[in-house]
């Protein structure tokens, strides 16, 4: 019963309460290492084919997947695109910013939220380009992390005037007012 | 056990609650036959014999085998095996298992002290759901299970660990007889198994 927990820094990326559950597991898979990615998998099975399923040049990583892939590059763009964030480019570069935004703010909560919803998609996007040969649409795709973030953050009614914040609700066409302060 | 009946029937004649002949039983120890047939001819219930159930738990004087803690398994199975638990997604399920398992297996673990093959076994049916969606297919875990049982601050997902929260629920017991609470069962024990001397409690042989 003495056992003593380290404290990791990136546990509250993912457990917060405007990110939908399904998206934080998968999101803390991601942190622990165990999705199922290529390059996971071929250490018990070497001889499969290990190339990326989005743009089917490189390997399949968590790093490549997630970030380095041309398809979700585009995605992040459609995604961050109106608050003005720096594109992730690197797994190591992406947490180390979140985590030290981890202020209880709307945008750095946005910011979490938008994260983990992301990775969600593009794992989900993956697994069915895979498994079920649907085809890829990246419009489709941002279309539908944006209407995740938009049900997770309707019940926002008011929001301080600061341009950032504004331009995100006017993004999700969130029906808010903006406080004069 | 006149007096006991006695006591019955005025109860009876106060609130209007009588014991149900048909649902209770009464349960001898150290009696001789000639006085248990007389004291079971007075007040008329059944003689049960241990181990019995009482509100759901095994009540035995030996330590706890499988066939005693086989109704916790098979309540959380039970659980599981609706449709509406097999189709949830793994947060889905891993709020099912913090809700609703944790809380069936918390209510035996706050009274007995599980043996370890019981926990043991109510822990794979745990971690098995989890993974696989299913309570006796085995599929291979993504993550160590006592990862899985760390807080989600230090990096796991939350799930208590059994064995702990079991001894932690015991010696919530133990920590009452300590401070000397004030009900029947701790004056009972106090008086019949402690002694208290210059302030510290020792175990009466």
């Amino acid at each position: 019963m003495d056992r003593v927990y380290q404290r990791v820094p990136w546990a509250p990326i993912m457990w917060n309460n405007t990110t939908p559950p399904k998206c934080s597991f998968i999101t803390w898979m991601c942190f622990q290492g165990r999705l199922r990615t290529m390059d996971n998998l071929k250490k018990w099975m070497p001889e499969i084919y290990d190339i990326c399923v989005l743009c089917g040049k490189c390997q399949e990583t968590k790093e490549h997947l997630f970030f380095e892939c041309d398809f979700a590059r585009t995605v992040w763009k459609g995604v961050l695109w109106c608050n003005g964030w720096s594109m992730p480019c690197k797994w190591n570069d992406l947490t180390r910013s979140l985590v030290r935004s981890l202020r209880g703010d709307l945008l750095s909560r946005v910011k979490k939220t938008t994260f983990c919803v992301s990775l969600y998609f593009l794992w989900k996007c993956r697994n069915e380009v895979l498994f079920r040969k649907s085809s890829l649409n990246q419009e489709d795709l941002v279309k539908s992390i944006m209407f995740m973030l938009k049900i997770k953050f309707s019940s926002i009614c008011k929001v301080p005037n600061r341009p950032n914040v504004v331009r995100w609700c006017r993004m999700l066409k969130l029906d808010v007012k903006v406080l004069d302060s | 056990m006149e007096r006991i009946q006695w006591h019955l029937h005025h109860f009876f004649k106060v609130s209007g609650l009588q014991p149900n002949v048909a649902k209770s039983s009464i349960y001898f120890a150290g009696t001789s036959e000639y006085i248990q047939r007389d004291i079971t001819l007075l007040l008329g219930f059944e003689v049960g014999y241990l181990p019995f159930r009482y509100l759901g738990l095994p009540m035995t004087s030996k330590r706890l085998s499988q066939p005693d803690w086989a109704p916790l398994t098979q309540k959380i199975t039970a659980k599981l095996r609706h449709w509406s638990s097999r189709l949830l997604s793994y947060a889905g399920r891993l709020e099912l298992i913090k809700s609703v398992l944790r809380s069936i297996e918390a209510f035996w673990g706050s009274i007995i002290l599980l043996p370890s093959a019981c926990i043991s076994e109510v822990e794979a049916i745990v971690r098995n759901f989890l993974w696989s969606g299913d309570a006796s297919k085995t599929k291979q875990a993504k993550v160590a299970w006592h990862t899985v049982c760390t807080p989600t601050e230090a990096g796991g997902l939350g799930l208590t660990n059994f064995h702990l929260l079991n001894k932690a629920l015991i010696l919530k017991h133990l920590w009452s007889i300590v401070v000397g609470k004030e009900t029947l069962w701790i004056r009972w024990i106090h008086s019949k198994y402690l002694y208290l001397k210059e302030g510290r409690l020792g175990l009466r042989v």
